[in-house]
């Protein structure tokens, strides 16, 4: 079984499996509200407006996954507050803010003439580059990404499944909207580094969307989302150590082909009445 | 029907209320009795939902005073959107313990008792694991009403929980809301169906944006009171559809 432990003798490969582990079950978790609550095109927008904070942070020297964070949680902060004024629609508005912010981040790059190649990375992940300290860090958001949205999951699940009745019950609905778009900003800054800028989404929506083909309980969805995250991870690095192409896309073309086997096995099941009539 | 001198369990003193610059209700002054089931009538944009959102403390009224009890227990007008979302119809339930349970700690198997015990008065205990989204209308509305009741307060407000429902889902509203009367709580129910609201409700409050009549069901769907609330729109009283005659509030 060598195929399977000689990455494992890498110092490197063993950061970058952790890495994408981190990922995987932080991306599920969270994941699960982007798809039940349609939230995907705010997690796009949050994607693309952190990139201006990883160039900045990038030209300074400092972390880009400090840069990501501080930025990302300043974006959520404002699509939210701009979203409840409502003179703008909340789709507009937030194509406006992520158009912008990524732009800013192209702008930035540009002066930025010799690190072309560095910056390519930041878009499409460079796993096989994972410091200790990022890997500390991608844990640490990891960990608080985690820990909140257990600690609040009946809550979230509450708003997404009817808002009406969380205001009623005077829930503060939006401290908690904020709160569940910081704890995507954490989910996506936790991802850079295995995925990459542009691929998290992917990471955030397909884990979670195949999830639901299996199962029609929240916290089931959550850990099955985790699950097939973390797998997908796992194996989409081996893929990329192997045959040698980008660890980000060869991650997300593997949860791309588990969501489409699942479908189409969920599909046939589907079609059978009397199986379905059985559970 | 109860007839049960102060202290009231919820009073509305001098109430203005409405969005924006639009006041949807004005000068309310109505006291709501413990054990008692009130039905709030009147045409489309009277202010019933603005009224019941006002006794639920969501929205502040511009001027006068709201007395309620300290929990209250509701069912939104329509209902959540996200019917595919993966919950249970106990899980969904259970959403009504969710305050009294607190931040950051889930319902107890006391709460999934007290649930259990919900969905079985309203006729749904038998589908409890059911998932929402594949159940019909009127069982969702019946899983709604149980979510209301187990939000454990002396007073329920419904707004037109009744809208759309099937037989089965009629009778089950009756039982449950005979209970609620029976053991000292009172439903405020917002309808458009004047025949129900003659024959279940203790007390009705007719509205046009302001009180045109509040009191017990003989003596607020009179023709002239009704004409006045509705101006010339059709009505229905006890199943037959009427013309209201033209009155000075048509718009």
């Amino acid at each position: 079984m060598h195929y399977l432990t000689d990455p494992l003798q890498f110092e490197f490969m063993r950061r970058a499996l952790m890495a994408v582990a981190l990922t995987g079950i932080t991306c599920g978790l969270l994941g699960s509200y982007v798809v039940l609550r349609g939230l995907a095109f705010i997690g796009d927008a949050l994607t693309h407006a952190v990139f201006p904070g990883i160039v900045i942070a990038f030209a300074i020297g400092r972390s880009i996954l400090l840069g990501a964070l501080v930025v990302g949680l300043a974006t959520a902060l404002g699509i939210a507050t701009i979203s409840r004024g409502g003179r703008v629609r909340e789709d507009t508005a937030i194509g406006i803010v992520f158009a912008g912010m990524f732009a800013l981040g192209v702008v930035l790059v540009s002066t930025l003439a010799t690190y072309q190649s560095d910056v390519a990375d930041l878009l499409f992940g460079q796993i096989l580059g994972v410091s200790p300290t990022d890997l500390y860090l991608a844990g640490g958001a990891a960990a608080v990404a985690v820990g909140a949205t257990i600690a609040l999951n009946k809550e979230f699940a509450l708003i997404g499944f009817d808002r009406d009745m969380a205001v009623a019950m005077r829930y503060p609905v939006f401290v908690l909207d904020l709160a569940l778009l910081g704890l995507l900003t954490l989910a996506i800054v936790v991802s850079l580094q295995a995925i990459g800028n542009i691929l998290v989404l992917a990471m955030l929506v397909t884990p979670a969307a195949t999830a639901r083909l299996l199962t029609d309980r929240l916290f089931s969805m959550q850990i099955a989302a985790a699950a097939i995250g973390v797998a997908c991870g796992v194996v989409g690095l081996y893929i990329s150590f192997w045959w040698n192409v980008a660890s980000g896309g060869a991650v997300v073309l593997t949860t791309t082909a588990v969501f489409f086997v699942v479908l189409a096995a969920t599909e046939a099941t589907r079609r059978r009445p009397a199986l379905a009539e059985a559970r | 029907m109860a007839v049960i001198e102060p202290p009231p369990l919820a009073a509305l003193d001098g109430v203005s209320a409405g969005y924006g610059d639009h006041l949807a209700l004005r000068d309310v002054t109505v006291d709501v009795p413990a054990g008692c089931i009130v039905g709030l009538v009147g045409p489309n944009g009277a202010g019933k939902t603005t009224l019941l959102r006002v006794l639920l403390g969501v929205l502040r009224p511009a001027a006068g005073t709201v007395h309620t009890p300290g929990a209250v227990g509701y069912m939104p007008q329509l209902g959540p959107a996200a019917w595919d979302f993966p919950l249970t119809a106990l899980d969904v339930t259970l959403q009504g313990s969710y305050r009294r349970v607190g931040w950051l700690r889930r319902p107890g198997a006391g709460e999934r008792r007290s649930a259990l015990h919900a969905l079985d008065e309203v006729g749904m205990g038998e589908l409890a694991d059911r998932q929402i989204g594949r159940l019909s209308g009127g069982q969702r509305q019946r899983v709604l009403l149980a979510r209301a009741l187990l939000q454990d307060a002396p007073l329920l407000l419904l707004d037109e929980p009744l809208s759309g429902a099937d037989a089965p889902t009629e009778a089950a509203f009756m039982e449950t809301l005979a209970a609620v009367r029976d053991t000292g709580r009172t439903a405020v129910v917002s309808t458009h169906d004047l025949g129900w609201a003659a024959s279940q409700c203790d007390l009705l409050c007719l509205l046009a944006g302001r009180v045109v009549c509040y009191g017990p069901p003989a003596q607020v769907l009179d023709a002239e009171l009704l004409a006045e609330a509705y101006g010339g729109a059709v009505i229905e009283l006890g199943g037959v559809r009427i013309l209201a005659p033209e009155g000075h509030h048509a718009h």
